[in-house]
């Protein structure tokens, strides 16, 4: 049996509520209700999965809901874990439990997820900390999907290029 | 630490160094040796044969099919309707352009190419800087210049739309732009007086 | 003219301290127009000379790629994504390519692979040379500085010739290359390059890193153990540097890399020292593995894949699914995750920077108790690329 079917059914043994499946050499996916993220990824830093390297959102709009990708590396099995996990992506309700206790770096990628799609994840002290956007576009969540970034483009810059209404195929 | 997996480490010794008083000055002896740098505008500086420059387009083989348009990520050109012409041409704004030449690659009859020329340098006029926003020549139009600066010294604009390309050698170059945009600019009019 | 006072007002609105803190702590801007941060800020709370607490601040390098890379076909993205990593372009192309092409399930020519191989060892150099020039800078030592920017002329020619630019080169693109290989003296040329600099890496020791000042300067500052650099997911050299024996080539292996033999570096200390001595083993390893591509020479066959979707580029459309490619760049581990919903652009891109593990907290913990002279050859040893982090 390949070393990732061994990991997967592990792994499984002692998370009977997530699925699992390998993917390909070296890349297996689990996925994992969002209440339980956290029991989840301390099982993973128990079986070697050492570090994270990213949390990935995908705006999925015509589920209305936000897929959250926690993304594991280990140095151990060299086997890199995908764990999704699915929220509501409504502004009240895009709300996770941090995890930086467990993988410390998950700080750094949960404030990048708070600024750019609006997930707020609760016990991160340092959510409401500027990260990267200005304070003028604070709240506005620039890469959901329904962002209306022609109009914000017209009222911040000002500009009406001749690309703006004639063609249906924008490119900004 | 990694499981089954065998991976060659290079041994410790090889990799630290040992601080040194001496070893630093060793590098005096450089003081008697030639530069290895160019001395700019002395010396003239080697560019490549296909380096991505300026863009070169053949008016005839040209089928004005908007594939460069399409493809461009910065959306520098611009389907140009001329007089005279069957089907627009690509108008190339180098205000955006990001030399990528995609477009070239695209091109299903070839008719776009691009030529090594690629300053995008005026002299403090602003009436250069519409240089930069052209329709592209021909090929042995734009080739016979070799410093690599763009072809041409001035575009006049004339009475009713008519332009004028004058190239650095004092060739000029003719047309009429009737508009721009994918469908012809007569089509447009009407569908302007039928709203109407 | 605005007064003082008037000055003083609106830095405490917008929540800065300008003022002493109090009698003996200050607060100190560092960036983010010091040359040594690139364009990447750390507010620093000094007292005297030393390092009470440093917090990063990025963002101003901002231009929203992931966004943009959303509205854009499936190839114009390399054009794009390559803006990410100033000194390799080459890697963001290669992962974002790879992970298309397994999209795409494509199975890239052997003599594309080879290419892209010899691309990504070439930028792996001029990176490395880059770095030197950076660490000369910092530590004083300007000749070496000079010395490596010049040798990497050498090798923006050559990435001239193949790819047609020098510092962007938009070359490696889904499915292969953009362009072959120009000539057999090309290869030739880049024989004479590779020897070129390796006889020139004595002079790099010499004056830099078995200088006596560089030792004294590196040594013991910015300490970090295995358990701390893995829990801050960093990666790279870095990590190497802590006694991790882990290479993205050797573990995820890609491309050429299974088929070539080289050595990686694995130091104890953690310090800059040992980061600074494992980054310049590697480049002598990376000469070496261009040394034996060069030996093997490129097989023959399409640099391309021949697919007929391939004709109508601006519609060409990838099937549904998400893939994730990393590679090992100078910095670390370079990742690059892409999800497609079957339309002819990517649904989402993200592109994983290793600095955004070096350059926010890491960088954070490390600052702490450090001198202020020192902050720059700290920031330097983590090879910290503040576009990774604001992408």
């Amino acid at each position: 049996m390949a070393k990732e079917e061994v990991i997967v059914q592990k792994v499984l043994e002692k998370a009977p509520y997530a699925e699992g499946k390998v993917k390909r050499e070296r890349r297996i996916e689990f996925k994992v209700p969002a209440d339980r993220i956290r029991e989840f990824l301390m099982i993973m830093k128990e079986n070697n999965f050492e570090s994270m390297m990213q949390i990935t959102v995908v705006d999925w709009l015509k589920d209305g809901e936000f897929e959250l990708v926690y993304q594991l590396w280990s140095y151990t099995y060299a086997v890199h874990a995908f764990v999704k996990t699915r929220i509501p992506r409504d502004l009240d309700k895009a709300r996770m439990p941090t995890v930086k206790d467990i993988y410390p770096v998950a700080e750094t990628y949960e404030r990048d997820a708070h600024d750019f799609y609006g997930v707020y994840f609760e016990g991160n002290e340092k959510m409401e900390m500027p990260w990267i956007l200005d304070d003028a576009e604070q709240g506005l969540f620039p890469h959901r999907k329904d962002f209306d970034w022609l109009g914000y483009t017209k009222r911040k810059y000002k500009i009406l290029d001749r690309f703006d209404e004639d063609k249906d195929n924008y490119v900004i | 630490m990694i499981m089954g997996m065998k991976i060659k480490v290079a041994p410790e010794e090889e990799v630290k160094k040992r601080p040194s008083f001496i070893k630093p000055w060793m590098s005096l002896k450089y003081l008697f040796k030639k530069p290895v740098t160019i001395k700019i505008p002395y010396e003239p500086t080697q560019i490549a044969e296909n380096y991505r420059g300026f863009h070169t387009l053949n008016w005839k083989t040209c089928i004005g099919c908007n594939m460069c348009g399409q493809i461009c990520p910065a959306r520098a050109i611009e389907m140009t309707w001329i007089e005279g012409e069957k089907r627009p041409h690509p108008k190339v704004d180098y205000g955006r352009c990001t030399f990528c030449q995609f477009c070239v690659d695209v091109c299903p009859t070839n008719a776009l190419g691009f030529v090594s020329n690629y300053m995008l340098t005026t002299v403090w006029k602003d009436e250069e800087l519409e240089l930069f926003d052209w329709v592209p020549l021909p090929e042995e139009k734009v080739k016979k210049f070799t410093d690599y600066r763009h072809p041409l010294a001035k575009i006049e604009k004339l009475e009713d739309g008519k332009v004028r390309y004058v190239l650095r050698d004092g060739e000029t170059v003719e047309f009429k732009i009737l508009g721009y945009g994918l469908k012809p600019p007569k089509l447009q009019q009407k569908k302007e007086e039928k709203k109407a | 003219m605005v007064s003082q006072s008037e000055l003083v007002k609106e830095a405490r609105e917008n929540g800065m301290e300008l003022l002493p803190l109090d009698k003996d702590t200050y607060e100190l801007f560092f960036g983010p127009q010091h040359m040594a941060t690139e364009n990447f800020s750390i507010i620093l709370k000094m007292d005297g000379h030393r390092v009470v607490k440093a917090i990063a601040n990025p963002g101003f390098l901002h231009r929203g790629f992931e966004k943009l890379a959303e509205f854009r076909p499936w190839y114009t993205n390399i054009a794009l994504l390559l803006r990410i990593c100033v000194p390799e372009p080459d890697v963001p192309e290669a992962i974002y390519s790879m992970a298309v092409d397994e999209l795409m399930g494509w199975e890239v020519p052997e003599r594309a692979q080879w290419i892209r191989t010899v691309v990504l060892e070439m930028a792996r150099v001029s990176s490395y040379l880059f770095w030197t020039m950076g660490l000369g800078f910092k530590l004083g030592v300007y000749t070496a500085g000079q010395w490596a920017a010049a040798y990497r002329e050498r090798l923006m020619a050559l990435f001239e010739e193949l790819t047609g630019a020098r510092v962007y080169h938009i070359y490696t693109i889904p499915g292969g290359v953009r362009r072959d290989i120009p000539s057999d003296k090309w290869l030739r040329q880049l024989k004479d390059t590779v020897e070129y600099i390796k006889d020139k890496l004595k002079d790099f020791d010499n004056v830099l890193f078995e200088n006596y000042i560089t030792h004294r300067r590196m040594e013991g500052i910015g300490v970090m153990d295995k358990k701390f650099a893995l829990d801050e997911g960093v990666t790279g050299p870095n990590l190497r540097a802590t006694g991790v024996a882990a290479d993205v080539r050797k573990l995820d292996p890609y491309l050429f890399y299974p088929e070539l033999d080289f050595e990686i570096p694995v130091l104890k200390e953690g310090d800059a020292l040992a980061r600074a001595l494992v980054r310049r083993f590697e480049l002598e390893q990376d000469l070496y593995i261009l040394e034996q591509l060069l030996e093997m020479g490129p097989p023959s066959g399409a640099y391309k894949v021949q697919d007929p979707r391939l004709k109508a580029l601006p519609r060409f459309k990838v099937p549904a699914g998400e893939a994730y490619a990393h590679v090992e760049a100078t910095m670390g581990d370079f990742g690059a995750y892409v999800v497609s919903d079957g339309g002819s652009k990517p649904y989402r891109v993200q592109i994983r920077g290793p600095s955004i593990a070096h350059g926010i907290r890491v960088l954070e913990q490390l600052l702490v108790g450090a001198r202020i002279a020192d902050v720059p050859v700290i920031l330097m040893s983590l090879g910290n690329c503040p576009p990774d982090i604001d992408r």
